[in-house]
């Protein structure tokens, strides 16, 4: 194998690895909360990096909310 | 009820916010870029040749692994410390380590793999067993130990504690794995940006490296916030496990 073969092939595992791993954490985040019906958003999980989200709670209310029940 | 849910859009649930969305699309870019300035942009160097562009995703991914092994050691130590005396009894601490120690793990991964690939083209091998790559496996393999932990069937408290001393027990090999260069007469070359001397690494390759290192960077913390969000719907979904099958214990005795 060349050097440009390995190159390219330690590129592909590497972005294919994070992609695939990113994309494990976002399927099985969207199982669970299906599966309960609920959401975590930002306000309840880590304030300080997003901002309010629902125009009826306009302070990001913290604790996880009920959606669906 | 949440806004999310009236749209009907499950992407606005579970683990994304507008700020993750954000930081994730900045971080597929930074990375996008990343890659054009690693295969393309950056010379080749002019004793490793083209293998040079391997340490742009080698460096990078050793950088990440070390900052969340170090995040997850000290929040393991803040779980052991602090976590009784607070209100959430130190699960947000746990949730930090182990985002951080999963997403570490991940990372530390490609950083073997990518040595061996760099490996190849440079010394002719995949692998030797001197310091620093047996040291590294050594690491590797005692986070795998930590995940196990993690994920036994136990008092999620217990199961908690133990992770804790778990992670400070193997935070240990991590000034060994970085200074085995130094410490030892290794194969692996030393560190190329030191702060006690000029920089090995100059111009163009070392501009790349550091954009590598910042896109990396932001990648990792987008996996670790959303790693951390995934922790506390498992936690949910265990706690109404539990709720359910207490409730259902109780039908029973009432209908005995």
């Amino acid at each position: 194998m060349d050097s440009w073969g390995t190159i390219l092939l330690g590129y592909g595992i590497t972005f294919g690895a994070i992609a695939a791993y990113a994309y494990s954490i976002l399927s099985r985040s969207r199982a669970i909360g299906h599966e309960l019906g609920i959401g975590v958003p930002a306000s309840s999980a880590l304030p300080h990096l997003s901002g309010p989200e629902d125009p009826e709670d306009p302070e990001g209310s913290p604790g996880v909310r009920s959606n669906e029940r | 009820m949440s806004g999310a849910t009236d749209r009907g859009d499950s992407r606005h649930l579970m683990t994304s916010s507008v700020a993750t969305r954000i930081l994730g699309w900045v971080g597929l870019a930074a990375m996008a870029v990343m890659a054009l300035l690693g295969l393309v942009v950056s010379p080749r160097d002019r004793i490793q040749g083209e293998a040079v562009r391997l340490l742009y995703i080698h460096v990078p991914t050793i950088w990440v692994a070390y900052g969340s092994f170090v995040l997850t050691a000290v929040a393991s130590a803040l779980y052991l410390w602090r976590g009784s005396s607070r209100e959430d009894r130190g699960r947000h601490y746990d949730r930090i380590a182990g985002a951080a120690g999963e997403v570490a793990v991940l990372f530390l991964a490609l950083t073997l793999v990518t040595g061996m690939l760099w490996g190849r083209i440079t010394w002719g091998v995949f692998w030797q067993w001197d310091a620093r790559l047996t040291t590294t496996a050594l690491m590797f393999v005692s986070y795998l130990g930590y995940l196990a932990i993690r994920n036994m069937p136990a008092d999620i408290e217990a199961r908690s504690k133990r992770a804790a001393i778990a992670a400070l027990l193997a935070a240990v090999n991590i000034p060994i794995v970085h200074f085995s260069v130094e410490w030892w007469r290794t194969l692996h070359q030393k560190a190329s940006i030191r702060s006690d001397r000029n920089s090995e690494i100059t111009g163009d390759m070392f501009a790349t490296l550091m954009f590598s290192l910042l896109a990396f960077t932001l990648v990792a913390a987008w996996l670790m916030i959303h790693r951390y969000r995934l922790v506390r719907l498992e936690e949910i979904r265990e706690e109404e496990g539990l709720a359910l099958a207490v409730s259902a214990r109780r039908a029973e005795g009432v209908n005995a």
